[in-house]
């Protein structure tokens, strides 16, 4: 129980818009009498997050992720339930727990605009009370990652996207916060800027046990880096558990692909189905738990002679795409 | 014509969906109405007139120069301005319309919008607490229309040149809003200019800016003469004329970098 | 104490750094040393003309006149510097800016009003010191002990009696998304109210500048006891200490009701 860095009971947010309807007569109409629709965003979220955990929060667009990441920092206080970070609630110790918090929204910067990157850190180095020799060790060290000091010297305006954002990544960590809320921080970016990233949240991870809670829609982020994923939708969890897990139960099988030497084979098996992939080649789909891949592939090379062979492992995307439909399907 | 009708029925229908902003730019209204009533009430105290303009005339001036500042409200520079800086101009300019008709409209359907919404309340108000604000005669009436109607012009023109300003250096920054101060003091919009010291009326006969406000509001309440009117409007038609070819010249010359740099 | 001295060196660092910032727009600089400048030269043409045609408004002599209008213009460029960021309120809303702050260990409100430091509004000052000086002299305004006490009680009053109502208008725009033209409004109202004498108004509406929108303190009623000049209404004690005091209970009102604000904010967000 010690141990829970973040602790969200019940948390729930209502959001209250008025729709707007267009033309002449909504006009009229918004005048005097403005529809109004509450919207659930965020309803009964439970979840417990202990210290050094990497947790990848996923869902479609608009299922409530950015708010919850909100709700967690304090800019949003919830509707219903609470929740704690390091034992401390944000709706009245904002300032106390954001001292320990970094923050990064990948579709904002934090960074002042017209000012070169070093700027904001230095600035970010006062606001966060950061005394100048731990500063200049935890820059010689994010740069060592993320190779910021190659544009610190350049105008945020004039820097990529990429250099941005690992700079908005540099920033988020110059104080050394103990957890790390991450909202889309890849989005846009090139392979080797991702790579980066991973890489760059993997180090801190390991070295200071940053709590990292990370929001993004590319699947690939997910599996290089979390062991545990949170799936959100339409303001709802639908599913909490460790990668692994989550993918073996929601594809308990597996495929073999093989490729024969011999154009012309009758193969049978009977813990496998089989289809037939162009002449000689071959899909062996199979659960795990009734035969091993290893006996399978032996099963088959008793009767031909195999000259390739690949196992595909399931595809995350697949595995998130059937939760979110199913999802839905219940909602409706 | 279509597409600038239609851009003119979008503005209308923009204005009306803003209730709130177009309530809080009447209250806007009523304030400087009545600040400078009080004003001119309180110069007039005990005088019975000045430079052959009494209380009832100045206070009608106010009244009219309120409502040209309304009907003068031309947002082609700003909306040329923003879209230099969104980059996106470029666009504008090769669409099949000429995008200046296109601005013009807009600002066509701003004056129409502000007659409804604004300038109506405002001559209510104003009748009811300050002054009615009648022409001097029908005739005065008349040339005052004609000469409104080439102070815009004039005043839309020098706003469009400003616009295209913008292409050059991407942003003059404050020089807009200086241009806009010379023209609010020089035209006499608060103070007429006839009470400023000889020599700088003399000087100004010689500049457009009295041509924008002074001029057509002398025509309403009758201290310029219809005769001298005409010659004043023609001398109007000769701003716009010069305005118009410096105009043409500077879009012309925009027209082809664009082409060249593509924007 | 201690918090107090860490603002004061972040303000400090925040102005070194938007000075910075402002150097790299050069043009705008001077643009804005031009274009400010100029628009308190025309007011004081407007007055110089208009008071040398027909009489000394309300009793209110050019030179008076000159002593009031260079007040208004100091108040009005400190509360630049100071409060301007609140009218842009809104537009920090809704570009997510304000999330940002929420999530930096600062007080939001000090954010808002300093991490855009605008010293623009210096520009506003220099005029509106040489428009004082002169109207000091002009006037006749013995800078004794207690009339300079005065003035500087009357100085911050007023800064603060425009960053309070700054700040309850800007602070409208967490309820209200286009509160930009509220400002407009209340630009307006300051602008006359700084330039001419308030009792050339009716006594109602000077009533209504003194008790309930109580522009009147913010430069007519100190410069009316400072000049001994007539200021319609008889008000007792001090007028330089009511500006202070009435400065100081809207920079408070202010204060509340960005708190509200913000409090509404993190229940609906944006
Ligand atoms: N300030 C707000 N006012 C009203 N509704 C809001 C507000 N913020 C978010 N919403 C609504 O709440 C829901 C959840 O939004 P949220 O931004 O949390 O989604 P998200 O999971 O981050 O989506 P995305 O992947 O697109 O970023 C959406 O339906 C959105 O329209
Ligand atoms: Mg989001």
């Amino acid at each position: 129980m010690q141990s829970a860095v973040i602790l969200a009971n019940n948390l729930s947010k209502e959001f209250i818009t008025t729709k707007k309807s267009s033309g002449l007569r909504g006009a009229v109409k918004n005048l005097f009498k403005p529809e109004k629709t509450v919207k659930r965003a965020v309803d009964h979220v439970s979840f417990e997050i202990t210290k050094g955990e990497i947790v990848g929060y996923i869902g479609p667009n608009g299922a409530g992720k950015s708010t919850t990441i909100k709700m967690m920092c304090g800019i949003l206080n919830p509707t219903g339930g609470n929740v704690l970070i390091n034992g401390m609630s944000p709706v009245n110790q904002r300032q106390k727990i954001v001292m320990d918090l970094g923050v990064v929204f990948g579709q904002r910067s934090q960074l002042y605009w017209d000012l070169p990157l070093g700027e904001s850190f230095e600035l970010l180095r006062r606001i966060y009370l950061v005394d100048r020799a731990k500063y200049e060790a935890n820059l010689a060290e994010l740069d060592r990652i993320l190779n910021v000091h190659e544009f610190i010297d350049t105008p945020v305006r004039q820097l990529s996207l990429g250099q941005r954002m690992r700079g908005d990544l540099a920033a988020a960590m110059l104080h050394s916060p103990s957890v790390l809320f991450l909202d889309e921080p890849t989005i846009g970016l090139d392979v080797d800027v991702k790579y980066a990233i991973r890489k760059f949240i993997k180090e801190i991870n390991e070295k200071y046990q940053t709590t990292v809670i990370l929001t993004t829609h590319d699947l690939d982020d997910i599996q290089a880096l979390c062991k545990r994923i949170i799936i959100i939708n339409d303001g709802i969890i639908v599913s909490d558990s460790p990668l692994e897990e989550l993918i073996e139960q929601e594809l308990g099988h597996r495929l073999l692909i093989v490729e024969l030497s011999a154009g012309d084979f009758h193969v049978t098996h009977p813990k496998a189905e089989i289809t037939p992939l162009g002449s000689n080649r071959l899909q062996l789909k199979f659960r795990k738990d009734e035969i091993s891949a290893a006996a399978l592939i032996s099963d088959i090379s008793a009767q031909y002679q195999i000259r390739d062979l690949q196992i595909k492992e399931a595809d995350i995307n697949d595995v998130i795409r059937q939760i979110y439909a199913r999802s839905k399907a219940a909602c409706l | 014509m279509k597409p600038y009708l239609y851009m003119i029925k979008i503005k209308l229908l923009l204005a009306l969906s803003y209730r709130y902003e177009v309530f809080i730019t009447f209250i806007t209204q009523i304030i400087l109405l009545f600040v400078s009533s009080f004003f001119w009430k309180a110069a007039y105290k005990g005088i019975d007139s000045v430079a052959m303009v009494n209380e009832r005339q100045m206070l009608i001036y106010s009244v009219i120069s309120i409502i040209l500042g309304n009907i003068f409200s031309i947002s082609v520079e700003d909306s040329i301005r923003q879209k230099v800086r969104k980059g996106n101009v470029a666009v504008d300019f090769l669409k099949p319309v000429n995008i200046f008709y296109m601005y013009f409209s807009e600002d066509i359907g701003n004056v129409v919008t502000s007659v409804v919404q604004q300038i109506i309340p405002i001559l209510i108000v104003s009748s009811l607490f300050i002054v009615v604000p009648a022409p001097a005669s029908a005739v005065h009436f008349i040339l005052f229309l004609v000469s409104v109607c080439c102070s815009y012009l004039i005043m839309w023109l020098i706003s469009a040149i400003f616009g295209l300003f913008y292409f050059w250096v991407i942003d003059i920054g404050p020089l807009g809003e200086i241009k806009n101060y010379m023209i609010l003091i020089l035209s006499g919009s608060f103070v007429p200019v006839w009470l400023f010291p000889p020599i700088i009326q003399k000087t100004l006969v010689f500049l457009p800016f009295v041509y924008i406000y002074q001029f057509p509001i002398s025509v309403f309440i009758g201290k310029t003469s219809p005769m001298p009117a005409l010659t004043g409007i023609a001398v109007q038609a000769v701003w716009i004329l010069g305005f118009g070819l410096l105009f043409g010249k500077i879009k012309r010359h925009v027209e082809k970098n664009i082409m060249v740099q593509g924007g | 104490m201690k918090t107090l001295s860490r603002y004061g060196l972040m303000a400090m660092t925040l102005l070194k750094i938007n000075i910075q910032r402002g150097l790299e727009y050069p043009a705008h600089l001077i643009g804005w040393l031009i274009s400010n400048p100029l628009q308190f030269i025309f007011g004081l043409i407007t007055i110089k003309v208009v008071i040398s045609n027909f009489q000394a408004l309300g009793g209110w002599s050019f030179e008076q006149t000159v002593f009031l209008y260079g007040l208004g213009i100091i108040s009005h460029g400190l509360s630049v510097v100071l409060f301007i960021q609140t009218w842009y309120m809104g537009f920090l809303i809704t570009e997510g800016e304000l999330d940002r702050m929420l999530v930096r260990p600062l007080n939001v409100f000090f954010q808002f009003c300093f991490f855009d430091f605008n010293f623009i509004g210096l520009t506003d000052m220099l005029p509106g010191i040489i428009i004082f000086t002169y109207g000091c002299m002009a006037a006749s305004f013995q800078f004794t002990l207690a009339n300079t006490l005065n003035l500087l009680l009357a100085l911050v009053g007023a800064t603060a009696l425009r960053g309070g109502l700054y700040t309850i208008i800007g602070a409208l725009s967490f309820w209200i998304q286009r509160s930009r033209q509220l400002i407009g409004v209340q630009w307006k109202l300051f602008d006359y109210s700084a330039k001419y004498p308030m009792n050339i108004y009716p006594p109602i509406v000077q009533g209504i500048f003194t008790f309930l929108l109580p522009i009147g303190f913010i430069c007519f009623y100190p410069a009316s006891q400072l000049l001994y000049a007539n200021a319609g209404f008889a008000l007792p004690g001090n007028l330089c200490l009511w500006t202070f005091a009435v400065g100081i209970g809207f920079y408070m009102l202010g204060m509340m009701v960005f708190k509200i604000g913000l409090r509404w904010y993190e229940s609906c967000g944006s």
